[in-house]
Order: structure tokens, then sequence, then C-alpha cells
């Protein structure tokens, strides 16, 4: 029971990551019907910038703050860029600039800090409470789930209480209507991802310290975590997102405990398939039909 | 009387295909002008080019003296057109209100809020099964509440250019009538003059003022309604009756 209890918080920790992750993801595919490649890469340029303000600052939050920061940038950056127009262009062209700005990101990292693995401090210990034998979870899993916690509903709050949030809402699901109403959905859209990339970054911030490193790679495999997480979801659906996210730290982290590290990987597909059958368009998507 | 649209040699189309050719166009407030014609005639293109959806090619569009060529889809809600496209608009994932809401939205400053919360209130006192699903996703209303749901969002921005596409499409006859009828009540209590796309060539003449006939783009004819109505040769030329 301990182990359970153990490897539960452990999930929960890892899931509120992945959670952020998939997050940022939903939020540019619902507006533009991108799936961001370049992510990951994008999430861990602001890792960089985070270790190069604390290093010149020598405080460890204004570091953090300016990783967040700079993914709100990058983000816009990114989709003012790289983006613009992409609801118009084939789905191939997207999935092009978005590897294609994945392998540059990561390149000017590795130009600019090299690619050794670079130690990257936790805000936070990371040495796990116990109760008795059992180890439950650590201050920094708090820090991380509490963080995704409040950023996400700061972003519930946002979509769903403010005009900002109802013009957001609009610009994704009738583009078109939405400007009609007098909606600046260009505008918004860069607003979207601004927000995922913050929300990437965030994500960054709390997976890299926790055993990762930072090196340019290092989002590589998270990303796929979150990308796993966001089609558990549905892709559609900002809550969906949440859920699948933690649902996917929770089975890696069983499948880690009970079967093996080994099976890591294979416990992220196992979940894919096996939601992906019960429910094609994942557990949260309300619907099949595609915006035209 | 002082015109509030004057559209003088209008051209538009999709990409290097011309649908829209040489069209001049004159609405005076508080009233209703009728824009007839078969399938692909232009008319959907004309309201979606006088809306700023669709960039024209040529020709000049003035609201109130104001040139509106160039100016972006939302500047021209600013300026006071609204447009109601064919098909409705109503955001099914967002509820009466949200959606309501949204048309007072581009509203700026101190009492912007004040201004819609009245905008709002008056047109649930026009609709009032709008009022009684205030909570209601747009996806869940019937055809003619959506239709409600779509005219009273335009009104919540208190528009001096109103344009409707095809609003009795897909309504029961009893419905359409009464959003026809409507209409006119609008144009007498605002001012606002309507440009109206219907492919029900009676019920549009019957509340309209004026009258246009558009064919492959061009506006083959204009005048009174009732002109138009007992115009034998036009109607069998153009309008199908």
């Amino acid at each position: 029971m301990s182990r359970f209890i153990f490897l539960t918080f452990n999930g929960l920790s890892f899931g509120a990551v992945y959670a952020a992750l998939a997050l940022a993801l939903v939020l540019i595919w619902r507006t533009t019907r991108v799936l961001n490649f370049a992510q990951g890469a994008m999430a861990v340029a602001t890792a960089y910038v985070a270790l190069s303000v604390s290093d010149w600052t020598g405080s460890y939050w204004i570091g953090f703050g300016a990783a967040l920061a700079a993914g709100f940038v990058l983000g816009a950056v990114v989709e003012r860029v790289a983006f613009r127009g992409a609801d118009r262009m084939p789905p191939l062209n997207t999935i092009v600039i978005g590897v294609g700005l994945l392998i540059l990101i990561e390149a000017v990292m590795g130009m600019l800090y090299g690619s050794a693995n670079r130690g990257f401090p936790a805000a936070y210990s990371t040495r796990a409470y116990s109760v008795g034998s059992t180890a439950l979870f650590s201050k920094q899993d708090v820090f991380t789930v509490g963080s995704v916690l409040v950023l996400m509903l700061v972003i519930a709050v946002l979509l769903t209480r403010t005009p900002q949030g109802l013009r957001m809402r609009a610009a994704a699901f009738a583009p078109e209507v939405a400007r009609l109403l007098g909606v600046r959905v260009g505008r918004l859209l860069t607003l979207g991802w601004a927000l995922s990339g913050l929300v990437g970054a965030l994500a960054a911030m709390l997976v890299i310290p926790t055993g990762l490193g930072l090196f340019p790679q290092a989002m590589d495999g998270v990303f796929i975590l979150g990308f796993t997480g966001a089609v558990v979801g549905g892709l559609e659906s900002p809550v969906g997102a949440v859920v699948g996210g933690v649902l996917t730290g929770l089975a890696l982290s069983y499948a880690s405990g009970y079967i093996g590290s080994d099976i890591t990987p294979l416990a992220a597909l196992v979940l894919l398939v096996v939601v992906l059958l019960l429910r094609p368009t994942g557990l949260f998507s309300g619907s099949q039909v595609r915006r035209v | 009387m002082t015109e509030l649209l004057e559209v003088e040699g209008l051209c538009a189309g999709y990409g290097a295909a011309p649908v829209l050719h040489d069209v001049d166009l004159r609405l005076a407030p508080g009233t209703i002008t009728a824009v007839l014609g078969a399938n692909g005639a232009g008319k959907t293109t004309l309201l979606r080019t006088l809306s700023g959806l669709l960039r024209p090619s040529a020709g000049r569009i003035d609201l109130t003296g104001r040139d509106l060529i160039g100016l972006p889809v939302e500047r021209r809600v600013m300026l006071g057109v609204a447009h109601v496209p064919e098909g409705r608009g109503v955001i099914g994932e967002l509820t009466v209100q949200e959606n309501l809401r949204l048309g007072g939205l581009w509203r700026k400053g101190a009492g912007a809020r004040r201004e819609t919360d009245a905008a709002i209130a008056e047109v649930y006192d026009l609709f009032e099964p709008l009022a009684r699903r205030r909570g209601y996703h747009g996806h869940q209303l019937s055809g003619g509440e959506r239709q409600m749901l779509a005219l009273g969002r335009a009104l919540v921005a208190r528009p001096k250019f109103l344009l409707l596409d095809e609003p009795s499409l897909g309504l029961a006859p009893v419905v359409a009538a009464s959003i026809m009828a409507l209409l006119r009540t609008l144009r007498d209590a605002s001012g606002m003059a309507v440009l109206l796309v219907e492919q029900n060539v009676h019920s549009a003449l019957a509340i309209a003022d004026e009258g246009v006939v558009v064919s492959l783009g061009r506006v083959v004819a204009r005048g009174k309604a009732a002109d138009l109505q007992a115009d034998e040769g036009l109607r069998h030329a153009y309008l199908g009756f």
C-alpha cells in the first residue's frame, strides 16, 4: 500500500507537468489546428533563459519569472513569424514548420550553451516527506502540483470569466463570426500562442530539475508524454488536457513502479491505444465534427 | 434624403474569379432594401464585401461619408456595420447570454459595459424566448431561436447598417413571417438601414422599401419594392414567379 501511495503522488507530480504541456498544445490546437511540435524545444529555450538570468542576478526566482516571461514572448513571436495564417495552411505545412522550428531552436541552444547536460536547481527540496517508512511527496512535488493548479485556475478564469476570454473562445470556435462582431482574431491568436508558451515554460521549469537536466533536447521525451495527455483528453478540451496529462503521469508512475522503468514508454502507448479504442476522439472531446 | 450608404462601381470576387461587376447601391437611413436574384447571382458576395470579409478589386463604399475601403471588418463594426451571415453564425458552444455579450464587446471605455447590458436587456424584451433560455448553449436552440439570437446579437451593437443574409432560411413559415415583420418594427424604431438578402422574394418585397435585382454579379433592376413586385417581365426573367 505504501508503494501505491508513493507512486500515486509521484504520478500526480509528473502528471501535472504533462498536463501543463498538454494544455499548451491544446490552447494552440483549438484555435489554429496546429500541433506545435516545437513546444518542447521552446520550453527548453526558456529554461536556458532562466539559467542565464539566475546566473546574472543570483536569484533563482527572478530566473523563474524570466523563463515564464520568455515563454510568453517566444510564443507570440513564433505565432507572428512562423505560424501566422496557419489556420489556412494545409496540415502538412504546419507540421513541417513545427519540426523545422524544433530543429532550429535545439540547434541554436546547442550553439549558445553546448549540448552537455547541465544541472538545473529545483525551486524546493526534492527529498520526499515520509510517514513511517512510507515516502510520500517532496516540497518540489507540492510546488509542481500547486503551481500548475494555480496557472490552470488563472487560465480557466481568463477564458470563462473575462471579456478577453469570451473573445478568445469566440475566435477559437468561429473566427469569421467573431470578426463580424468586432473581435480582432489575429491578436487573440497571438495571445493564445503567448499563453501556450508561458504554460510550456512552466512545465520546463518544473520537470527539468527533477533529474532530467538541461540540454537542448531535454523536453523531447516530455513533449511526447504531454502530447499523449492531450490526445487522451481529446485535443479540443483544456479540461481534457489536464485530465489526460494527469492520467498519463499516473499510468507511467504505476507502470514504472510495478513493472519496471524500461516499460514506461510502452505504458504511454498502451494508455493511448486503450483510450483511442474506447473513445477515438479522446475522453473530453464532445464531437467528431471538425471546424472547416 | 441623405444617404447612409453609397456604393459605386464595386467589383469583387474570389481569387481570379470575379463575381461582382460595377455594383452601385444607395441606402437611406430607416429603409429596408431587398437584394434579390438567383443562386450564384452574387448576393452573399455583395454582403461579404460590404462588411469587409471580402476585399473588393475596385469601387467605393461610403458609410455616412466615411470611406470603408481598406478598413478591416473589426473597424467597420465600430462604425456601425453589422452582418448576420447566412447560416446565422450563432456560436453553438457559447450560451445565449455569451453570444449576446459578444455583440457588444467592440465597445471601449467607461460606460461600455452599461450600454451593452442595456442593449442586451432590450433584446430580451424583444425576443422573450431568448430571455427564458439565456443559459442555454447556442446548439440547444431551435432554428427560430437561433435566428432570434443572431439578429439580437447584431442589435446589441446598435448598428446603423444591418446586413442580413437569408434570415428565413430553414425556418417554419410562421416563424419566418414573424422575423420579417420584426424587421419592419426594428427599422421604424431604430432608423437603421437594412440590406436584406432573401430567397423568398414575396416576403422580402412585402417588407422592403426598395429592391435591387442582381444577376451574374450585376444589378439589373432597382426600384420601389412594390414596383418590382408589379413588374411582370422582371418577375419572369429574374425572380422566378
